[in-house]
């Protein structure tokens, strides 16, 4: 092989490897550090790999938190959140985008813009009074309620944008010169052929609800409800900063591992429901 | 037959309204009622709920941390983009070429994306502590630092505003938020034909040419597109700052999104709190309106 070739392959292997570790450094500690035996957990300075190994940290933590409950918890209000967010989403941007020269789905852009605009904030304070009125805090509800329509702006906007270059609109022509409905249409024509970038959209919105804590921190007291995002919280702040750390590290690995798994799995969805969908920008 | 027809004509509004709703009830509605609540005086336990004006505001605006704040705001959301733009963009160049075990490093990558950031600021509070971190060990074995360094305590500023557990904080955020411009990058690359390229080689065009005037060029209106989200979603980041360094230490680390929240659910003072985010929104509506502007015009006249 020319070194023409072997110097770019270095350079991809180079820039590979450097990012590797900055991305994994961290998930290596929390693994390192869940199956040190406590005394080499408290070395100053740490070893970077433990002598033995050590599992007692998992019984310990299985034992002592409801981590099944936890992780039901957010499992629930995130596949809740991904089927109401992609349907409402996949509804309007279908909408919009065979639709696009009426003002009203016009002004449903913009709307959708602004909403993304808004400091996450601002609505915030509001909103909380509103559910609180609605007898809404303490419940699944107003995670999923909260949780969906928060996702709704960009996923109408990913998936319009996948309709408008994914679909050719004659197609759906032939279908209505042969009596179809527009939702015979929708649900036969561009519902199946849309996939991909439904996957796509599906994966974001799931994330979103998977890892939101601000929100959940303040509608949920009840310890039975809480999802894996702050469920956790109480228990890390319980022993604090560094008394405990080897538990603190096994919590992570337990609830972050699922997702990283799932994850890679599902990642090659992920690329191609956005690809169709990035033609336009 | 003739009723269905009938119905048919509304099709595309029945499917557009319930999402309309659902954002007018989350997101319009709140945010209009919020700014309204900023004109008063609403606190937890006081039953009584004047009207005082841009009171909040005089009262927000003349302490001398909110300044600050501000600042630590745009410099946390500025260098949080910039360097995580530069990350994603370098890596996404190099997971398109092809090369073997892209599919392993794409899936390394997005890890950071679907780790909670409780875990992720509890992971990086241990990287980064005094007595227990590695990286002090590993400058300390390569005799870089004689004595450990507690990255996030502390508390020399240079500049009026740099300071080393900022720097920190921006870090870990970049950690977190590459992976989600990273996809949208590589998404962007692949609908670049590859016949622009073996064009380019023919016509002997260099590899630098060749990624300003090939790849920038086709990239650049997802590259704006997901600039300006992420700008806006790190201009309102909440949890790294608040779950790494609470703010501190001295509200070094201190960002606007955090200020609202310790107002309004630690402090109580919800009209205060309501006034920040009004601040708030202030500040973003610059380059959203250019925003929303040029989606439009993409979106209606191509």
């Amino acid at each position: 092989m020319s070194s023409k070739k072997i110097k770019p392959a270095l350079k991809h292997y180079a820039v590979m490897a450097v990012t590797s570790v900055f991305v994994l450094l961290p998930f290596y500690w929390m693994v390192i550090t869940s199956i040190k035996p406590s005394n080499e957990v408290m070395l100053s300075p740490p070893t970077y790999f433990p002598k033995v190994l050590n599992i007692q940290n998992y019984i310990d933590v299985w034992s002592t938190l409801p981590l099944l409950k936890y992780m039901s918890n957010s499992l629930f209000v995130s596949v809740m959140t991904t089927i109401i967010c992609v349907a409402l989403a996949t509804l309007c941007g279908y909408s919009i985008s065979r639709f696009s020269n009426r003002r009203l789905q016009k002004s449903s852009v913009v709307l959708m813009l602004l909403s993304q605009l808004i400091p996450g904030v601002l609505p915030f304070i509001s909103f909380y009074f509103i559910m609180f009125n609605l007898n809404l805090t303490n419940t699944y509800a107003g995670l999923i309620i909260a949780y969906s329509m928060w996702g709704i702006p960009f996923c109408t906007l990913m998936i319009k944008s996948y309709f408008t270059s994914a679909i050719p609109v004659s197609l759906e022509e032939s279908a209505t010169i042969d009596g179809c409905t527009r939702f015979g249409i929708f649900f036969r024509i561009a519902l199946p052929i849309s996939l991909p970038g439904i996957v796509a959209t599906a994966i974001f919105s799931f994330i979103l609800a998977w890892n939101e804590f601000m929100w959940a921190s303040v509608i949920l007291s009840n310890n039975d409800l809480k999802p894996a995002s702050i469920g956790i919280y109480d228990y890390i702040g319980q022993f604090g900063g560094n008394s405990n750390m080897a538990l603190t590290m096994t919590t992570s690995v337990l609830i972050t591992l699922p997702a990283i798994i799932l994850f890679a799995f599902l990642q090659k969805y992920l690329i191609s429901g956005l690809t169709a969908g990035a033609v336009k920008g | 037959m003739k009723l269905s027809r009938q119905l048919d004509k509304y099709t595309p509004l029945i499917m557009l309204l319930p999402a309309l709703l659902g954002i007018a009830f989350v997101h319009i509605y709140p945010s209009l009622d919020s700014i309204r609540m900023s004109f008063f005086d609403i606190q937890l336990l006081k039953p009584d709920r004047p009207f005082i004006g841009l009171g909040n505001y005089v009262k927000a605006l003349s302490d001398p941390a909110t300044i600050k704040i501000i600042i630590n705001t745009l410099f946390f959301t500025v260098f949080s983009l910039i360097f995580g733009a530069i990350l994603a963009i370098i890596v996404a160049i190099e997971l398109n070429k092809g090369y073997r075990g892209k599919t392993f490093f794409r899936a390394i990558f997005l890890a950071p994306w679907v780790t909670p950031p409780l875990v992720t600021a509890t992971v990086w509070r241990l990287l980064l502590s005094e007595s227990f971190s590695p990286i002090n060990r590993f400058l300390m074995d390569i005799n870089l630092i004689d004595k450990p360094i507690n990255f996030l305590g502390q508390t020399e500023v240079y500049f009026g505003f740099i300071s080393l557990p900022m720097i920190m904080v921006i870090i870990i955020n970049i950690w977190s938020i590459f992976p989600f411009m990273m996809v949208m990058f590589l998404a962007g690359l692949q609908t670049i034909p590859s016949e622009l390229y073996e064009a380019a080689n023919v016509d002997g065009a260099s590899k630098w040419q060749q990624f300003t005037k090939i790849t920038l060029p086709s990239l650049l209106p997802v590259v704006e597109t997901s600039i300006l989200l992420e700008g806006i979603w790190q201009f309102n980041n909440f949890n790294i700052s608040y779950l790494v360094t609470k703010g501190g230490p001295l509200n070094l680390t201190e960002v606007l999104a955090v200020r609202v929240y310790s107002e309004a659910f630690t402090n109580f003072k919800y009209g205060y709190a309501a006034a920040f985010s009004v601040i708030m929104l202030v500040i973003v509506l610059i380059p959203s309106l250019y925003y929303i502007k040029r989606s439009i015009r993409a979106d209606y006249s191509a």
